[in-house]
């Protein structure tokens, strides 16, 4: 009998080894001859709903089928914006508070069961009308209301309207900010000039929608996207895998033909003038493990990767530059500096370390906060993320205007000052006068058991200790991280900012005394001064006279110190040189439609 | 017999409104609220509230007569009323119960210090969607030198700024704290029930004074009407909602992703145990010879290595390198194999070594001692005695396993892309996605007393001494 098990044990293996030799190696599925297909990894995806798309995975899925009025130039820089649905830019009335679009006529949503005869619909204004509302309605949560919110006349009002529980909120309730004279006019009406609204009407919030596909699909519209974009969802499994085929009925678009310094060397223009998208079908997939991304990726079947930090040494050689091993396997290395800024910040209701109350108490707070900025050493953090970063200087970002590379403060790493500073507030060698007790702080930050976040805080208690402070870091989850902003918990916290248009306000909100938590504002940070000068600038069209307000509101900023600012993130990323017109872009969420792949 | 299998499944019960309660206390009570994360970054306070409300965070944890409402307190013009922000204090019992303890105002400040110039100062305290058929409860705290007065007016949303009616008004006396309760009786005049912003004024006269401690309260007729019960009565109807990560149906999410946890774990199961049962048996017969030492070696080794080694020298090699298997995916039988056969030789060396030492157990009774003796063959002893013997310890352990393979295995599935449950359990832990834990746990809880059941069941069946009551 104990020979029978053997047997079956052998049967066993043997089968699953012939099995095994039998399934062959397998790639990824591959196109049909002469189909241009792109491979890339997708994230997790918060469905299709461009109300709801508020995350950067999410929203390079929804680029793809739905489109605005507007969207950014792909070559030129500084960035300015194009018009996609819109027929041309806007008219602006004299005082800012009156913008007209015509919208391109003949543009359809594609073929969808949600329309009659399942052919799809022409555009027209009031599906920007409805998409608005749809991102107004508090019962849909949107985290785009910002765009519109307090800049458009009645949209408040509408969003109140909306706010009942019990009654379905009224589409047909007229915001009379937006109207559409007639089908192919859609004026937009301001409270107050908002020369930002150019650039939130890139974003996937402002999308034409067709109230059919809504009403259709109800509850699951998230899993059936009907857009007028250069794709179309063709299957989602959902966790797994989504595909994109070309959408037939695409309205056309030409690549374009102005591009930036130095496209032209680089090959960006050879497609200047040629119909849109290159690429016949796009596959995405939800790699969670940076191991397989990575293997994946080597064997040809994703065409980019990002770097972790464990991987840098063996890609990236001393000099920055790709290893020779990578170059010879056609792999191009990508920098990409980010718009965004990483920060420590301190709680102003920090009877330690904020604002103040007594005048004696503003002057010594302001001066152990910019002990402790100055006792960080951007240079140390630059060398532990393997040059990933860039030092920053203030909360303007890389590509945004008002941003100086070569800008240097006086409150930067310099470990004398550091030490001078924290005396003059009271704390010589870190020992508080009055009580001879050592100074200690606490650092919350996110990401918990996140190895590259531990790091991170290990080096600021080791900066902190060096002039005598002894701070105790706090991780959590992300979540939990949140909650404690939004109710003030934390003394000094870690956090960061993606821009999400290019133009220093978005970023200048941060401090902006209104604003406090649970708002943006998780400094709590209050100064009379710099709230008037926000609310100027707010109003404020795009010219020297209100970069110079930037950078003087940067610079108090710095001085005042509500926050340590440490880092722009840069970005490594590798590709394959098989993908072709490929531009580095800080909102790249539709630049798919751009890109070739060469057959390879 | 049947009573007992009613009775046992009854107990999912008070099971699951205990995992629930669980997971509650974790992430609603000491966790909070997900409203401002939901709001995302761009987040005003007003947006962030009116997200609570349609979530029903604002309503209490388990029980109250008293639901805490938000308000927006601004100093009146011109005069010098200042914030005062101090200490948060610690929220817990509020937060619970809605027992009126604690001294936190919802907007994070905790006083206004009233410096008159002349006159009276004000303080105006904005209550949005007010509801004029409630009740409302204002308290505060007031620290005020003697001779002082307080009033405190109400606005209806609507109404002209001369008509507010005085719904308070008090001389403070001395110069310790006071605790003032304005009360706000609800109204008929349904003209000024249409839920807008109502406006109550704190108007005191007379002196320097702080007023701290500010809370506004709504009466609620239905103490139950809570954030618990709430999710309790969710479950009874067998609705999970949505997630709040993905926005999807969370049946469905749990539909897609049973099917693709199921073919990994069923197979990594099945196969284990028959294996690990079969070479037991091996080992038992062939008891301290080589052959039983190697397996106990095999097994020890294997049961030290971490099953991520195994997944990632697997992956390397089998798919990587030679290219047998696909290296990520979940297209057919093939982006399975692997996966399947790391998971059986990740887990059998804890099985083997344990079905070993029930086997070895029953081989010394006395009642394999008889068998021997009367002569029965080592195999006959082995497969009539020992096994069936043996069956009850394993059945116990098999069973136990059976709900788990429905909550996928977490590591085969993040590196293999199977987009199964267990991914879909761990992402939802890390970013806080409370819905789909507690359907998760709701599943679990039940799916773990049907097997327990269902264990019993195969007590009876395996050992005839065993009577279920």
């Amino acid at each position: 009998m104990a020979f029978s098990i053997q047997r079956g044990l052998g049967l066993l293996f043997s089968a699953l080894t012939i099995c095994a030799a039998g399934c062959g190696p397998s790639a990824a599925p591959g196109g049909k001859p002469g189909e241009m297909v792109y491979y890339s990894e997708g994230g997790d995806i918060k469905g299709f709903d461009p109300a709801k798309a508020s995350d950067v995975d999410t929203a390079l899925a929804v680029y793809k089928v739905y489109e605005g009025l507007l969207e950014y130039d792909y070559l030129y820089r500084p960035y300015r914006v194009v018009p996609i649905l819109a027929e041309s830019l806007p008219e602006i009335s004299n005082d800012g508070l009156t913008y007209t679009f015509r919208i391109k006529k003949g543009v359809r949503f594609q073929d969808d069961p949600c329309f009659p005869g399942g052919k799809g619909r022409e555009v027209t204004a009031d599906d920007f009308i409805y998409a608005f509302k749809r991102v107004m309605d508090t019962k849909n949560y949107s985290n785009g209301s910002w765009v519109f919110a307090e800049h458009v006349v009645g949209v408040d009002e509408w969003t109140k309207a909306s706010e009942d529980p019990k009654k379905p909120t009224d589409y047909s309730r007229p915001i009379p900010g937006f109207e559409a004279p007639d089908r192919y006019t859609l004026r937009i009406r301001l409270l107050r000039p908002y020369p930002q609204l150019l650039w939130v009407l890139t974003m996937q919030y402002t999308f034409a929608m067709p109230r059919e596909a809504v009403e259709f699909y109800g509850d699951d519209f998230l899993n059936h996207p009907v857009g007028t974009g250069p794709y179309r969802l063709k299957r989602w499994q959902r966790n797994y895998r989504m595909e994109f085929e070309r959408n037939p009925t695409f309205h056309g678009q030409l690549y374009p033909s102005e591009g930036a310094p130095g496209d032209r060397e680089k090959g960006l223009l050879a497609d200047a003038g040629k119909p849109l998208p290159f690429i016949d079908r796009i596959i995405l997939y939800n790699v969670r493990e940076y191991y397989t991304w990575w293997q994946m990726f080597l064997r040809g079947q994703i065409y980019s990767v990002g770097i972790s930090k464990d991987y840098f040494n063996k890609v990236i050689n001393p000099d920055l530059g790709l290893t020779s091993d990578m170059a010879k396997r056609g792999i191009v290395l990508r920098k990409e500096p980010q718009m965004d800024v990483y920060y420590i910040g301190f709680n102003w209701e920090d009877p330690v370390i904020g604002g103040g109350k007594t005048p004696d108490e503003v002057v010594r707070h302001r001066k152990l906060r910019q002990a402790i900025t100055c006792s960080f050493n951007q240079d140390q953090i630059k060398q532990t993320y393997a040059s990933r970063m860039i030092p920053s200087a203030g909360p303007i970002t890389p590509g945004t205007t008002g941003y100086d590379p070569n800008k240097i403060y006086r409150w930067r790493y310099n470990p004398e000052l550091a030490r001078k500073l924290i005396a003059e507030a009271g704390y010589p060698d870190g020992k508080d006068t009055r009580t001879g007790k050592r100074l200690h702080l606490t650092l919350d930050m996110g990401g918990a058991g996140d190895a590259e976040t531990r790091q991170l805080g290990e080096m600021y208690v080791g900066f902190a200790r060096a002039i005598g402070v002894d701070i105790t870091l706090n991780f959590s989850l992300q979540p939990e991280h949140w909650r404690k902003l939004e109710h003030k918990e934390s003394q000094m916290f870690s956090a960061g900012w993606v821009m999400d248009y290019p133009d220093a306000q978005n970023v200048l909100q941060l401090w902006y005394g209104p604003n406090e938590a649970p708002g943006v504002n998780h400094c709590n940070y209050k100064n009379p001064e710099f709230d008037k000068l926000y609310e100027r600038i707010l109003t404020m069209q795009d010219s020297p006279e209100r970069t110079a307000l930037y950078q003087k509101m940067a610079d108090m900023m710095v001085e005042d110190c509500p926050a340590a600012f440490m880092f722009h993130r840069l970005i490594y990323a590798l590709l394959r040189d098989w993908v072709e017109d490929f531009k580095p872009h800080d909102f790249p969420y539709p630049n798919v439609k751009f890109y070739r792949v060469r057959p390879h | 017999m049947t009573a007992y299998i009613i009775r046992r499944l009854l107990s999912v019960i008070p099971i699951t409104l205990g995992v629930l309660l669980l997971v509650f206390l974790i992430y609603r009570v000491i966790g909070g609220d997900p409203a401002a994360r939901l709001a995302g970054k761009n987040a005003t306070p007003a947006k962030i509230e009116q997200i609570r409300k349609t979530f029903g965070y604002d309503k209490p944890k388990f029980f109250g007569f008293w639901v805490q409402k938000f308000f927006r307190a601004q100093p009146g013009a011109g005069l010098g009323v200042v914030p005062v922000s101090g200490q948060t204090v610690w929220e817990f019992c509020l937060n619970l119960c809605s027992f009126r303890l604690a001294v936190v105002s919802a907007s994070g400040q905790t006083g206004w210090n009233f410096k008159p110039a002349q006159g009276a100062t004000r303080l105006a305290v904005a209550l949005p969607d007010f509801d004029a058929r409630q009740r409302y409860r204002m308290e505060f705290r007031v620290e005020a030198p003697q001779g002082c007065s307080l009033r405190v007016l109400l606005a209806h949303p609507g109404a002209k700024p001369e008509n507010q009616p005085i719904i308070l008004e008090k001389s403070l006396s001395n110069n310790a704290r006071t605790f003032v309760t304005a009360d706000i009786a609800p109204t008929v005049d349904l003209d000024a029930a249409d839920g807008g912003t109502a406006q109550v004024t704190v108007e005191i006269t007379g002196g320097e004074a702080t007023v701290s401690a500010l809370q506004v309260w709504r009466a609620q007729s239905n103490p139950f009407d809570s954030q618990f019960w709430q999710i309790v009565s969710q479950f009874a109807q067998l609705n999970f909602g949505k997630s709040l990560q993905s926005n999807q149906r969370i049946s469905r999410m749990m539909a897609d992703g049973v099917v693709p946890s199921l073919c990994i774990t069923t197979p990594i199961f099945v196969i284990e145990f028959v294996v690990a049962v079969a070479l037991a048996l091996l080992c038992a017969y062939y008891r301290n010879t080589w052959l039983d030492r190697t397996f106990v070696v095999i097994s020890i080794v294997g049961m030290s290595v971490s099953g991520l080694v195994y997944i990632m020298l697997g992956q390397y090699f089998f798919s990587f390198e030679l290219g047998w298997f696909p290296v990520w995916g979940f297209e057919g039988i093939n982006y399975v194999l692997l996966p399947v056969v790391i998971g059986v030789v990740a887990s059998i060396g804890g099985s083997l070594r344990f079905y070993r030492t029930i086997m070895l157990d029953e081989m010394y009774q006395d009642y394999v001692r008889t068998a021997f003796a009367k002569g029965a063959s080592q195999r006959q002893v082995l497969f009539k005695h020992v096994l069936k013997n043996a069956l009850i310890p394993i059945l116990t352990n098999v069973v136990v396993a059976i709900p788990f393979l429905y909550t996928g295995s977490l590591m085969l599935e993040s590196f293999f892309g199977i987009p199964g449950l267990g991914r879909m359990t761990v992402d939802a832990i890390y970013t806080g996605d409370e819905p789909v834990l507690f359907a998760m746990v709701f599943i679990g809880s039940v799916v773990f007393v049907i097997a327990n059941l269902i264990t019993d069941l195969c007590y009876t069946w395996a050992d005839p001494r065993i009577r279920l009551q």
